[in-house]
């Protein structure tokens, strides 16, 4: 039972309690309104109600971008604007209800949208065709706004969609805009930690990923160790929020940052990939040193992670060999991924011989870990992490026969020995699963 | 407490709401202050291709003070400016109230200088690529298709001129309305074929008469009323000039007033191999086909100073103002 259903509860109770003499009309009267309403969580009405409001949104700016020539500026700006104090207006008139806080809710987040009709319109009636992401910038700002002073998670949904569209329109312009990051991470994070939900820290783990990536293209550092390097974080945080009492929040980090983490590993493991990322030195320096202390924070937040909890250099040795330890991967992963860019940085020359080597590298450690994954997940009879495991050794044995051998005897002899790997995985995992007396 | 929370919350939602309405109302306002006080003047959108002139429910403007000629620049503003870069157009107005730029300025001109403000679109070579902000002219949906097929007579595309407010303090251009042009300009390139170099070709210029009442052109045998102009051309060490007239300032005489009648065309013909439009590099003549494709040019067309004409016949329907043809480069020869 959500804490709405609690409240509601109480409030069909009391005038039972009064009959009773539990409680006298005063004293009842006190605890409705000492006893603060928190709304239950259901995600689905939120959801459906963002959606609503979306479509009715969209609406007045289709109606509005209509550009009706009868209309004069004045009727539309009028239009507009009373329409935006309305929608804010009923909002909080329902707001006063606790029981009508999801439709209060509703038409704050159509003020929001009429917010960025407004500012759609403005520009079409004064022919305004300045910088237009700057527009979305604008209507951000005003989300922003509001999903702090309703503390609305549909709101939150707005803001970080908008921070995106800004971010992807401003590609066309090529101007770094670093400060973006921190304006998008200093919000949702603040945000996520006091809603304490799964539901919020997915917007704001995809939100900061995406703007990140996008302002990537301006670091010193390559886009790809940048993505990397937020990845491994990424499942950082996921792991430290799951030592928390909010064991669920960690869920949204660990996941982007999982597949991050995998698509780069084996973007990696391809020499053509490392040439055109790693050794490439096309870096244009405008966000300076923000990017090179992100990957060191990353290395430290995965080696720190992994070191910290044992004591022993054995224990360490033992952690790695008994169980598939990610950070290992991705601590030795970021290492040598900065090795290289360092190397290719200092020496311009041996790009062939560095490409080779390092994709060497990286295919290594992408064959462990997919090893190490599925003796893990045999062992405990975990399907989804020998599915991982599977995954990653038949997409690098593939890769690799493909690129050596145009032989189709070789290839077919591959795919067989991939095939029957697999086969042998998912039997044993089964078999492993049914001892232990787990469904199949 | 609870009341006491809710109080204050509802406070936060008022001054937020009116806080975006400020917002909202400061860039109307800004804009409604400059459409009523600023300085009107007309720009005159150049032939585009008409491929980029529409999209959805607005007309897209280029305007022929979107190309700034490398004269107008200062040389540190050319060697330094950076693209995006807010710069400032000195303009003056001709008798038709068109806008004519007369220097490019890196910061707010102090005194009574009238500016436009603009943006730098890329790096400046040779001209200036900018965007003043108003290339959008926004209408009702469906209505647009008649202001991009534009005005056309015989023919011919009469120019769009676009009313703008510009502010007197900070130059900020607001559009607010349009007229098309009374006089048009058509170019039509022959195609060279076999013709040997020294041969004479070129174009025909044709120029319509889109008012309602006769108007005059001033039009000498010698053509030197219409110059060759590069429009463009990357930073070369030797870039490529136009050798003009050497009597480019010699008077007019009666039969170079040239009367149009209304809705009636004139039609001029220019040779590219002929004097006046031969192009130089290094002090030395070159050839069309040694063009390079980035190079393109136009004519211009500027109606003399009036003292120059007082006296001769027809002097009253003179036409003041300036036209351009659309800009072409060496590939429309068909070498």
């Amino acid at each position: 039972m959500s804490e709405l259903k609690h409240w509601k509860w109480l409030k069909g109770q009391l005038p039972g309690w009064i009959e009773k003499g539990i409680v006298t009309a005063e004293q009842s009267q006190r605890i409705m309104k000492e006893e603060p309403v928190v709304q239950g969580y259901n995600l689905l009405t939120r959801i459906l109600i963002s959606i609503s409001a979306l479509l009715i949104g969209l609406g007045v700016i289709s109606f509005f971008a209509y550009n009706w020539q009868n209309m004069t500026k004045w009727m539309k700006l009028g239009t507009i604007f009373l329409s935006f104090i309305i929608a804010h207006g009923v909002g909080l008139w329902l707001g006063q209800k606790p029981e009508r806080k999801v439709h209060a809710e509703f038409w704050h987040l159509l003020g929001s949208f009429l917010f960025g009709a407004a500012i759609i319109l403005i520009a079409q009636i004064y022919h305004i065709d300045e910088h237009a992401p700057n527009g979305i910038l604008l209507w951000s700002a005003g989300a922003l706004m509001m999903m702090y002073i309703l503390k609305s998670t549909p709101q939150m949904l707005l803001y970080a969609t908008l921070v995106i569209v800004w971010q992807v329109m401003e590609i066309e312009f090529h101007t770094s805009q670093l400060w973006a990051v921190f304006y998008v991470s200093v919000s949702v994070i603040l945000f996520s930690i006091y809603k304490k939900h799964w539901f919020p820290t997915a917007i704001a783990t995809i939100s900061i990923v995406v703007v990140s990536a996008i302002q990537s293209r301006f670091s010193v550092v390559n886009p790809m160790v940048v993505l990397l390097s937020l990845g491994a974080m990424s499942v950082g945080i996921g792991l430290l929020i799951r030592r928390s009492s909010y064991e669920s929040c960690a869920v949204p980090p660990e996941v982007i940052g999982l597949v991050l983490y995998f698509i780069m590993l084996l973007a990696f493991t391809f020499p053509e990939i490392i040439k055109d990322s790693l050794l490439a030195r096309k870096y244009t320096a405008d966000a300076g040193f923000v990017y090179p202390l992100l990957i060191a924070f990353a290395v430290l937040t995965v080696w720190g992670l992994f070191l910290l909890p044992l004591k022993t250099f054995p224990e360490r040795i033992k952690n790695l060999t008994q169980k598939s330890n990610l950070f290992v991967f991705a601590g030795f992963l970021l290492t040598m991924v900065i090795l290289f860019a360092g190397i290719s940085s200092a020496s311009h020359e041996s790009k062939h011989v560095l490409k080779n080597v390092a994709a060497f590298g990286f295919n290594i450690i992408a064959l462990i870990h997919g090893i190490v994954l599925i003796f893990s997940g045999t062992g405990s009879g975990r399907t989804g992490i020998s599915f991982a495991g599977c995954l990653i050794v038949v997409i690098v044995i593939i890769a690799r026969f493909m690129s050596f051998t145009d032989n189709l005897l070789v290839r077919s002899f591959c795919f067989l020995l991939a095939g029957a790997f697999i086969l042998a995985v998912s039997i044993k995992t089964s078999k492993v699963k049914k001892n232990a007396g787990g469904n199949d | 407490m609870r009341v006491e929370m809710i109080k204050r919350k509802n406070t936060l939602i008022v001054i937020a709401v009116l806080l975006q309405c400020f917002v909202l109302a400061a860039i109307c306002f800004q804009r409604e202050m400059i459409l009523d006080s600023g300085n009107i003047v007309y720009m005159r959108t150049a032939p585009v291709d008409p491929r980029d002139l529409f999209r959805g429910d607005y007309v897209r403007l280029n305007y022929e003070a979107s190309s700034i000629p490398k004269d107008l620049i200062p040389k540190e503003l050319l060697d330094n400016i950076e693209s995006k870069a807010c710069v400032y157009v000195i303009y003056e107005t001709d008798d038709h109230q068109v806008l004519v730029p007369k220097k490019l300025s890196a910061n707010k001109p102090p005194g009574q200088e009238k500016y436009i403000r603009a943006y730098t679109t890329g790096r400046m070579s040779w001209d200036a690529s900018l965007r003043y902000g108003i290339e959008k002219y926004f209408m009702e949906q469906g209505k647009g298709r008649t202001l991009e097929t534009g005005k056309t007579l015989k023919g011919i595309r009469i120019p769009l001129e676009m009313e703008v407010a510009i502010g007197k303090r900070n130059g900020i251009p607001v559009l607010k309305g349009y007229r098309y042009a009374e006089m048009g300009m058509n170019m039509e390139i022959a195609k060279r074929g076999d013709k040997k170099e020294n041969e004479s070709f070129g174009l025909t210029l044709k120029i319509i008469n889109a008012s309602n009442k006769p108007l005059a052109i001033v039009h000498p045998e010698d053509n030197r009323t219409f110059e060759l102009e590069l429009v463009s051309q990357s930073k070369e060490k030797e870039p490529i000039e136009i050798k003009g007239l050497e009597n480019k300032n010699m008077p007019f005489s009666q039969s170079d007033i040239k009367i149009i009648a209304p809705e009636s065309v004139y039609d001029i013909k220019i040779d590219l191999n002929g004097p006046g439009y031969q192009l130089q590099k290094g002090g030395g003549q070159i050839l069309w086909k040694d063009l390079k494709g980035y190079q393109t040019l136009r004519i211009k067309y500027v109606s003399p100073a009036p003292d120059r004409l007082e006296g001769l016949k027809g002097f009253e329907y003179l036409w003041k103002g300036s036209l351009y043809s659309r800009n072409f480069n060496r590939y429309e020869f068909s070498y």
